[in-house]
């Protein structure tokens, strides 16, 4: 198998089953007819996005986002954080468990019973700026703003219209499996803005660029909102997160030198997966005294 | 600084730098004090044929008075739990690779930085490869905690009772011992006549160091990096 092919095999592998695009669309669909209802006295606009509108799901990341913005003038709450509240107030008293995160609310599944993980929707509260539909602000939780301004259709045409979303998805399963904690959208913004100009290269030759420039440089790159420039990104792109992205880029490429794809994204081919199992059972099986762990608590 | 095990042995440390670029080329060293460390990527081998079966990003921690006091590795990069039980891997002592009296039994003239690699680490992480596969550990483990440690030394000393363990330990973590002392084991002997001649042989071929974290193990502390017994929160 080539190297495209076998990064096509992973992206066919992390295609969502059909049953649980149907869950999450059903979902999706509930939360949806929730908040119509809750708040039709305000006439928001909701709207889709997320990866799910982005074209970048992966089976082992991905949400849809309920974007719920009110009209410039409304009197749903005197302030941001009082939309963001009210919204988090009708899904809790709904029965739905949810999570503040920074501008979004991040829907749980309903009882503990069920996989704690994830419900795989948020709903994201804003107001329109002006009667013009585009620009939204958005209350933000901690921080040194409590607000921003966006245009989330921009966002959306950003990652849309990029050309590089295979690498997109890629590199969001490679940041699941390397268990690193990096937003997705300043992912996505870091992927667009370090493939620019190599929308044409082979998908290999595109993760290898990243993560060359990543190694290389992470410390001098900046990501920017692209429908707001002011938008201050550096507290969620820090020097911590660009080190970690340094080692993590590392080592995918000396993991690539030294082993091949496979040791980065796994195993796609059920017979190479047979055959590697064998051929770890055979070394662990020539193994002579080997040592004993034990575990100090 | 004065006392990092690198100070006074600048050679040996390349010598050793050396020797671990040639068999992992991809680990680096950060000598920057105060803990030198070796991270990267650990090849995992087939013993027989060599082959390069897959890798895992690691971190090997020396301690200040390195090689008697033992590295401690952590397998960075998210491919393992932080902390687990069954995996053997603990979030405050990182990879649980041995006893490490059983380790300095295998190594009673000293090991290097090698050797260290090419045993219980690739044992550790070929295990790790293996349960990935199949579900399972491949080989014997010990129990967790102070029972591993009891029954480590019960085998050592070929003692019944597992409370004479400690005592056992207590003792061979002193400076010296008198032949004229009862033996810890229970017997009712004096050490002279009892398991005298094993404790120095344990003695001579593990450190001081050893028995004294052992001792505050089977106490429940944890053990730092250098050596400092904590008490769990």
């Amino acid at each position: 198998m080539t190297p495209d092919e076998y990064l096509q095999a992973v992206l066919d592998d992390q295609e969502l089953p059909d049953e649980e695009l149907d869950a999450l669309q059903e979902r999706k669909e509930q939360i949806k007819k929730l908040l119509r209802n809750s708040f039709s006295d305000y006439s928001p606009s909701i709207r889709d996005a997320g990866s799910y509108a982005k074209g970048t799901m992966v089976r082992a990341s991905y949400d849809y986002d309920a974007l719920i913005y009110f009209p410039s003038d409304t009197d749903v709450g005197e302030t941001l954080k009082a939309i963001y509240a009210e919204v988090d107030d009708v899904l809790n008293d709904e029965g739905y468990r949810t999570k503040r995160k920074r501008s979004a609310i991040e829907i749980l599944n309903p009882t503990e019973d069920e996989d704690p993980e994830y419900f795989h929707v948020d709903a994201v509260p804003g107001r329109y700026v002006d009667g013009s539909d585009g620009d939204v602000f958005l209350h933000q939780e901690g921080g040194d703003k409590d607000h921003l301004k966006t245009n989330p259709e921009e966002q959306l045409d950003h990652v849309r219209d990029s050309g590089v979303r295979d690498a997109i998805k890629l590199l969001k399963l490679w940041r699941e499996k390397r268990r690193f904690s990096l937003p997705t959208f300043v992912l996505e913004l870091l992927v667009i803005e370090l493939l620019e100009g190599h929308e044409d290269d082979s998908l290999p030759d595109q993760l290898v660029h990243v993560w060359e420039e990543l190694d290389e440089q992470a410390e001098e790159l900046s990501v920017e909102d692209p429908a707001n420039s002011n938008n201050d990104l550096s507290d969620v792109f820090d020097s911590a997160t660009k080190a970690s992205l340094s080692h993590a880029a590392q080592s995918a490429l000396n993991k690539l030198d030294a082993l091949g794809w496979e040791s980065v994204f796994g195993e796609v081919d059920e017979d190479r997966k047979q055959e590697k199992a064998a051929k770890v059972a055979s070394a662990t099986e020539a193994t002579e005294n080997p040592h004993r762990p034990w575990f100090g608590g | 600084m004065a006392d990092l095990w690198i100070d006074g042995n600048r050679n040996q440390l390349l010598e050793q730098q050396d020797e671990v670029r040639k068999q992992q080329p991809y680990l680096t060293w950060d000598t920057r004090e105060p803990i030198v460390r070796l991270e990267g990527l650990f090849l995992v081998r087939h013993p027989d044929t060599g082959e390069d079966l897959d890798g895992f990003d690691i971190r090997v921690c020396f301690p200040r008075s390195f090689p008697k006091r033992l590295p401690r590795v952590w397998a960075i990069g998210g491919r393992l739990p932080e902390h687990d039980r069954e995996r053997h891997v603990s979030e405050k002592e990182g990879c649980c690779l041995f006893v490490d009296e059983e380790f300095h039994l295998r190594h009673p003239d000293g090991y290097t930085v090698t050797e260290f690699l090419a045993e219980p680490v690739q044992h550790y992480f070929l295990a790790q490869l293996h349960y990935e596969h199949h579900d399972e550990w491949p080989w014997p483990v010990r129990e967790h905690v102070k029972e591993g440690i009891e029954d480590a030394y019960m085998e050592l000393l070929d003692l019944d009772d597992r409370g004479a363990v400690r005592d056992c330990v207590d003792l061979l973590r002193r400076r010296d011992l008198k032949g004229r002392w009862d033996c810890p084991c229970g017997s009712g002997k004096k050490l002279r006549d009892c398991h005298g001649d094993r404790f120095s042989v344990l003695r001579g071929k593990i450190p001081e160091e050893t028995f004294k974290d052992t001792y505050h193990r089977l106490w429940e502390r944890t053990i730092t990096l250098d050596g400092r017994a904590v008490r769990d929160a």
